[in-house]
């Protein structure tokens, strides 16, 4: 079982070291991924969901600092290598593929080179060329690799491969784009692939697409998925566990199924009760009264007393521990922490 | 033979994409006639400055007192200077001399100017300090000021007036650039490029750089007008081109003391200083819109 584990972060703690003071974005945020298992990762904008992304990149970026925690990869530290090796990690066995596509391709450049880029920054072609029995040149390796581009963008089922790939980001649609930025995510075969918030910004049909071949190519590639939205739908649809997270802590830790049918955080509860329902008559939609907390100064105690509809006296003063409460089910909440 | 043939038509396969490049470019420059005047204007002036000795019709340093102060003629298109030097001759000669000029003095200021800019916005904090003040300290003094004293202190003659031109100009490619990478530094595909493990020097100059060329190319080619423009004035005060060369800058200087009655002298090197520079704006505004990926295929 603990082989089974591709990366597990322990009690990950990132500080933005600003002007007004110092921003806890990340308090003590813990969960595991098991090898090939799709896990989710919810909570509203500004939680800290994609500063735990790139936390996990390593790619935090500078007025933000890793203060604290571990995370172990395939049995290593990251937080313990350098700048180097954690390049050699980047792309090849964790990549991530973004919200946005347009800005996050580059513009003067094509699709094939991009997507070229990767594969040469990371894999040994000369090598290859050689062991196919041939004597590498320049033109050889053009084409070796020109022949991989086009590969990776049947994989991901790109309309056209021999023509996206010469042509440039701005040439191509939305969905086409994101595509793109999947074609370049999974070039090297990665171990996890991270998606962050990456239908968002696409309409529904594409999005629907989208994720499709996403759960396609995880069974292809084998790879863990790690999904970062705040649309319950998506963690439905795809994820096997699912990790609640609120204001820099994770509230509630289970399998989707069981998050679903018995979600036991007020939080989560709260999240799950604010979806319409199409089958239900209602008014109004329900909401989780006030906003996120300022991270600056956070309320103390557990972050989300101060909205929370079942808070107690020690809410306010402690913090409760992420504890599993049912095999598998962990949660960080006193109501169920022998508070009551 | 036939294997030949087939080796073309790989080639014109390999390079199909850059041929459907270029046609695209050619027809964005045929729809804005400005554009196409300046790029008229300044292939003459290449074509001139290439072919200078079979377009010349005189030794454009041969002196003969004879001929001294002819007006224009069939013989002489542009007239005679008072050493009876063909003008015709010396302003064609001279354009080799202002397309050296242009081309060492944009290339040497763009090449300085931009690794140093890139350098600068990219990595920030100290470094950035270190290299902006200096652009500042170089920005400080009034570029044509600050070459005539470089060149006055190298000594007279063309090369000298280059380099102190040159000197003068990089800060202007440094800020453009810096400001350009503080901007696409924060852009999504940097990020994107870093997430696969791009190092430092492939995202600036591989991702960074070249997205900021858009600017410089149409600054450089507005420069290009400028310099020509500055070397001719060094001339005409006497420490760029020494005589007898046939510098534009230095045949106005020659031609001004008989400007009243013998106007052609200065006139027609001036001429073409003004078209050269009018043809380097035209083109610079035209390259703008051409350049711009983003508003190429509308």
């Amino acid at each position: 079982m603990k082989e089974d584990i591709l990366l597990s972060v322990r009690d990950l703690r990132v500080n933005f070291y600003t002007y007004e003071g110092v921003v806890k974005a990340l308090d003590g945020v813990t969960f595991q991924i098991r090898r090939g298992e799709a896990f989710g990762l919810v909570g509203e904008t500004g939680c800290g969901k994609s500063v735990t992304a790139s936390s996990i990149l390593r790619l935090v970026d500078k007025p933000g600092k890793i203060v604290g925690g571990e995370i172990i990869f395939e049995g290593e530290n990251l937080l313990e290598k350098s700048e180097e090796e954690m390049r050699k990690i980047r792309g090849e066995k964790i990549a991530i593929v973004f919200q946005d596509p347009m800005t996050y391709l580059n513009p003067v450049l094509t699709i094939g080179e991009q997507i070229a880029e990767t594969i040469m920054e990371h894999q040994d072609l000369i090598k290859e060329i050689r062991k196919s029995g041939k004597k590498p040149s320049k033109k050889m390796l053009k084409e070796f690799v020109r022949r991989k581009v086009i590969d990776v963008l049947r994989m991901v089922r790109m309309p056209n491969p021999e023509m996206v790939i010469d042509q440039y980001p701005h040439e191509l649609s939305g969905g086409m784009r994101q595509r793109a930025m999947i074609a370049m995510a999974i070039s090297c075969r990665p171990k996890l692939l991270i998606l962050d918030e990456a239908t968002t910004f696409l309409d529904v049909t594409i999005q629907r697409q989208i994720l499709e071949l996403v759960k396609d190519l995880k069974e292809k590639l084998g790879c863990a998925l790690m999904i970062i939205t705040h649309d319950m739908g998506i963690i439905a649809e795809m994820c096997d566990t699912v990790a609640v997270m609120y204001a820099g802590t994770i509230v509630e830790y289970a399998e989707t199924e069981r998050i679903f049918d018995n979600p036991l955080h007020p939080y989560t509860r709260g999240l799950l009760e604010a979806i319409p329902l199409l089958s239900k008559e209602r008014k109004t939609l329900k909401h989780i009264p006030g906003t996120i907390p300022n991270l600056i100064n956070p309320p103390s105690g557990c972050r989300f007393h101060p909205r929370c509809p079942e808070a107690m006296k020690i809410c306010r003063i402690e913090k409760p521990k992420l504890t599993e409460i049912e095999p598998s089910h962990l949660i960080a909440c006193h109501l169920y922490n022998g508070g009551r | 033979m036939r294997r030949l043939e087939g080796r073309f038509e790989e080639l014109l396969k390999e390079y199909h994409p850059f041929i459907k490049e270029f046609r695209h470019t050619l027809y964005l420059i045929r729809k804005s006639p400005l554009t196409l005047l300046g790029v008229i204007l300044f292939t003459l002036f290449i074509l001139t400055a290439i072919f200078a000795p079979l377009i010349a019709p005189y030794d454009p340093y041969k002196a003969n007192l004879k001929e001294a102060f002819q007006p224009p003629s069939w013989r002489h298109p542009f007239g005679t200077d008072e050493m009876g030097r063909d003008i015709f001759s010396r302003v064609v000669w001279g354009a080799r001399i202002s397309l050296r000029v242009g081309i060492t003095v944009v290339s040497i200021a763009l090449c300085i100017g931009t690794i140093l800019g890139g350098i600068a916005g990219y990595f920030g904090g100290l470094i950035d300090e270190v290299i902006m003040r200096v652009t500042d300290l170089v920005l400080a003094f009034p570029s044509m000021v600050l070459a005539l004293a470089l060149a006055a202190a190298l000594g007279p003659g063309l090369n000298n007036a280059m380099l102190a031109i040159s000197v003068t100009w990089w800060p202007w490619y440094a800020r453009l650039v810096r400001g350009q990478v503080l901007s696409l530094r924060e852009a999504g595909f940097v990020e994107a490029a870093r997430c696969i493990g791009a190092s430092s020097a492939r995202i600036l100059f591989r991702h960074i750089l070249p997205n900021s060329f858009g600017p410089v190319i149409v600054n450089a080619s507005l420069d290009f007008g400028w310099t020509i423009l500055t070397a001719a004035a060094l001339g005409f005060l006497g420490i760029g081109a020494q005589p007898p060369k046939p510098e534009w800058g230095l045949m106005i200087n020659t031609g001004r003391v008989y400007f009243l009655e013998k106007p052609w002298i200065a006139t027609f090197p001036g001429l073409a200083i003004f078209l050269v520079v009018l043809a380097s704006n035209l083109i610079g505004d035209g390259l703008g819109e051409i350049l711009n990926p983003r508003l190429r295929r509308r």
